[in-house]
C-alpha cells in the first residue's frame, strides 16, 4: 500500500508539473501572438513614426537631434509607443521666456542645487528688473518642478523635450541671454544710473546754495 | 580517508544581477555550501541625511525620491507628514485622499517590480515583462498627474503638488478593472508553477522570533507570522476610514516565513491596495488640494519621530529640530537596512543558489540600505 501511495505522489508530481507549466506557457503564448506589443526599440526608432530612424542621423554617433535644436522644437507632435500625447505637466526640459522674467531670483533660491544661476539690472520701460544672465545648468537638474512652481510670471516652465543626451555635458550648460544684449543692457542701466546720479547732484547742487544764504 | 577540502571565498557582487542594486556578499563557500555570508553595504550612499541638514525643508522633498525610487510616493508620504507633525500643517480632506490613493498605487507597482525580479531570479524572466507592462501602464498614469515617471516629488507639506487631472479617475478605475484580472493571471502563470514552488518552499526559513529579534517590518515581518501594519494599528493619513484586511503569512502553503509566504503576501497585498484604491476614488471629497502657506516653513525646537507604512516595511523619519529652517539631525529608518541584516544569519546554510532567493524575496532595494 505504501508503495502504491509513492507511486501515486511520483506521477501527480510529474502531472502537476507539466499542468502548470503548460498554463502558464499557454500564456505566454497567448500574450506573444494575440495582444497588442507595447514595446518599441528606442532610439533607434523614432518614436514619433514609430520606424527606425533615418541611417544619415544615427552613423553621426549622437543619436539625439542637436542640443540647440531640442527647445526650439515643437512640442506637441510627440505621440509615444502607445500613441499617447506626452502630457500636459510632463516634466522635460527646461526652458525659458525672457521677456517675461522680472529677475527676481525666486527659481534661483528655490533650487536644492543651484542649477540657476541669474542676474538683473533695472531698467527703463521692464517690469521688475531686466536679466543680464540666466544660466541653467541641464547637466545638474532633477527635474524636481520646485523653480517652476514658484516662478510668479511662468518665465521658467517645462518644455516636452526630453531627448538631451550629448557626449560633452559642456553643451548642456545653456545661456539664454546672449553675451551682447547682456552688454547692452548693463551699459544702459549704467547710464540710467550715470544720468541718475547727474540728477541727484543737479539738484544738489541748487540746494546747496541755498542752504548757504 | 577523507578528502581534505578547503572553504573558499566568493565574492557575490558589488555587479550582480540578483543583487538587485549595487551589493556585495562575502561568502566563504564549501561547493555549493555557505559556511558565512556577510553583507557588504555603502556602495550607494549618497549622505542623503547629510544633505537634509544643509537644505531646508522643502528642498529635500526631491531627495526623499532618491531614497527609494521604486516608492518615491511612499517616501514623499512619510517625510511630508513627519514636517507636517513638526509643525502642525493642515492638510484638506481631498490632498489626504489623493495621497493615500497614490500612496496605494505605488505600492502596488513596487510590489510588481519585486514578484517580477524574483521570479526572474529564480530564472523565469517572461514573468517580468508582464509585470513590468502593468507598471508601465500606471507609470503613465503618475506622469498624467504630476509630470515624472519615477521620481515623482509629488506630495507637498499641506497637500499635494497637483490636482487630479479631468478623467483621471476613470483611467485608474479602468486600469483596476484590467488589473484585477491580470492578478489572477500572475497566480496561474507563476504562483502555483510546480517548479516555482518546489524552489522556494521550505527554503530560507525566518521564524517570528527571529524576525522580531532583527526588526524585519512590512511584509517580510507579516510573512513570518506577526500580525503588525502601521496603516491598521497606528493609522496615519485616512486609512483610520477605509476598509482593509492584513493579509499575514500562514503555512498553509509550505512553512511560515520561507521564501514561497514572502512572495505570496506581496500578491495578496495587492489585492488589498486595489481594495483600498477603490475606496478612495468613491470616497473622494471635493475641495482645496493645498493648503499652502506663503511663509517660509519653519520648526519650532523639538524632537519628532513618524513612521508610515511604505512597500519595504516601516519607512521612519526621526527629526531633531532646533528651530529655523533646516533640520538639525534628520535620520531615516529603512525597512531594507534591516532586512540586510538578516541576510547574514539566515545566509549561513544555504546554497548558493538559495541565497538569491533569499535576498529576492527579502526585497531589498540597494538605495533604500545605504540611503
Ligand atoms: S522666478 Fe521666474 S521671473 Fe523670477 S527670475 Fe526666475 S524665471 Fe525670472
Ligand atoms: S527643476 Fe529642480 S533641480 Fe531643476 S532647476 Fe528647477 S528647481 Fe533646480
Amino acid at each position: 500500500m505504501k508503495l502504491f501511495d509513492h507511486i501515486k505522489a511520483y506521477f501527480l508530481n510529474i502531472y502537476e508539473a507539466v499542468a502548470t507549466i503548460s498554463m502558464g506557457m499557454w500564456i505566454t503564448f497567448k500574450t506573444a501572438f494575440f495582444e497588442r506589443k507595447v514595446t518599441l526599440q528606442y532610439p533607434s526608432h523614432d518614436i514619433i513614426e514609430g520606424k527606425p530612424k533615418d541611417a544619415s542621423i544615427t552613423t553621426q554617433g549622437n543619436l539625439n537631434p542637436p542640443f540647440e535644436a531640442l527647445l526650439g522644437a515643437s512640442q506637441q507632435n510627440y505621440k509615444g509607443p502607445l500613441n499617447t500625447q506626452l502630457p500636459e505637466r510632463y516634466r522635460g526640459l527646461l526652458g525659458y521666456d525672457e521677456p517675461s522674467c522680472i529677475s527676481c531670483l525666486l527659481c534661483a533660491l528655490n533650487c536644492p542645487i543651484d542649477v540657476i544661476r541669474v542676474k538683473g539690472v533695472k531698467i527703463e520701460g521692464r517690469k521688475g528688473k531686466a536679466p543680464t544672465t540666466f544660466r541653467i545648468d541641464y547637466s545638474k537638474c532633477m527635474f524636481c518642478g520646485l523653480c517652476v512652481e514658484v516662478c510668479p510670471t511662468d518665465a521658467v516652465f517645462f518644455t516636452r523635450q526630453f531627448e538631451g543626451a550629448t557626449f560633452d555635458y559642456r553643451t548642456l550648460i545653456r545661456e539664454f541671454i546672449s553675451p551682447e544684449l547682456s552688454l547692452e543692457r548693463m551699459q544702459l542701466a549704467e547710464e540710467a544710473k550715470k544720468h541718475a546720479e547727474k540728477e541727484k547732484k543737479k539738484r544738489e547742487d541748487k540746494e546747496t546754495p541755498e542752504v548757504g544764504d | 580517508m577523507p578528502l581534505a577540502t578547503e572553504t573558499m571565498v566568493l565574492n557575490m557582487g558589488p555587479h550582480h544581477p540578483s543583487t538587485h542594486g549595487v551589493l556585495r556578499f562575502i561568502l566563504r563557500t564549501d561547493g555549493e555550501l555557505i559556511h558565512m555570508c556577510r553583507p557588504d553595504i555603502g556602495y550607494l550612499h549618497r549622505g542623503l541625511e547629510k544633505i537634509a541638514e544643509q537644505v531646508p525643508y522643502a528642498h529635500f522633498m526631491p531627495y526623499t525620491d532618491r531614497l527609494d525610487y521604486l516608492a518615491a510616493m511612499n517616501c514623499n508620504l512619510g517625510y511630508a507628514i513627519t514636517i507636517e507633525r513638526a509643525a502642525e500643517i493642515e492638510v484638506p480632506p481631498r490632498a489626504e485622499y489623493i495621497r493615500v490613493l497614490v500612496a496605494e498605487l505605488n505600492r502596488i507597482i513596487s510590489h510588481l517590480i519585486s514578484v517580477g525580479t524574483f521570479a526572474m531570479d529564480m530564472g523565469a524572466v517572461t514573468p517580468f515583462t508582464h509585470t513590468l507592462r502593468e507598471r508601465e501602464w500606471v507609470n503613465d498614469l503618475f506622469e498624467e498627474l504630476c509630470g515624472a515617471r519615477l521620481t515623482y516629488n509629488y506630495i507637498r507639506f499641506g497637500g499635494v503638488a497637483f490636482d487630479l487631472p479631468e478623467g483621471f479617475l476613470d483611467r485608474l478605475s479602468r486600469f483596476l478593472d484590467y488589473f484585477e484580472p491580470r492578478l489572477e493571471q500572475y497566480n496561474r502563470f507563476i504562483s502555483k508553477n510546480k517548479i516555482f514552488k518546489e524552489r522556494l518552499v521550505g527554503v530560507a526559513v525566518i521564524s517570528p522570533e527571529e524576525a522580531l529579534d532583527y526588526r524585519l517590518v512590512g511584509p517580510n515581518l507579516r510573512a513570518s507570522g506577526i500580525d503588525w501594519d502601521l496603516r491598521r494599528d497606528e493609522p496615519y493619513s485616512v486609512y483610520g476610514d477605509l476598509a482593509f484586511d492584513v493579509p499575514v503569512g500562514v503555512s498553509e502553503i509550505g512553512e511560515l516565513g520561507d521564501c514561497y509566504s514572502r512572495y505570496w503576501i506581496r500578491i495578496l497585498e495587492m489585492e488589498q491596495s486595489v481594495r483600498i484604491l477603490r475606496q478612495c476614488m468613491e470616497k473622494m471629497p471635493e475641495g482645496p488640494y493645498w493648503n499652502r502657506s506663503k511663509k517660509k516653513l519653519k520648526v519650532e525646537p523639538g524632537e519628532f519621530y513618524v513612521r508610515t507604512e511604505a512597500p519595504r516595511g516601516e519607512l521612519g523619519f526621526y527629526l531633531i529640530s532646533k528651530g529655523g529652517i533646516k533640520p538639525h539631525r534628520l535620520k531615516i529608518m529603512t525597512g531594507s537596512f534591516s532586512a540586510m541584516s538578516i541576510v547574514e544569519k539566515v545566509g549561513s546554510g544555504l546554497m548558493v543558489a538559495d541565497l538569491v532567493a533569499l535576498i529576492a524575496s527579502l526585497d531589498v532595494v540597494a538605495p533604500e540600505v545605504d540611503r
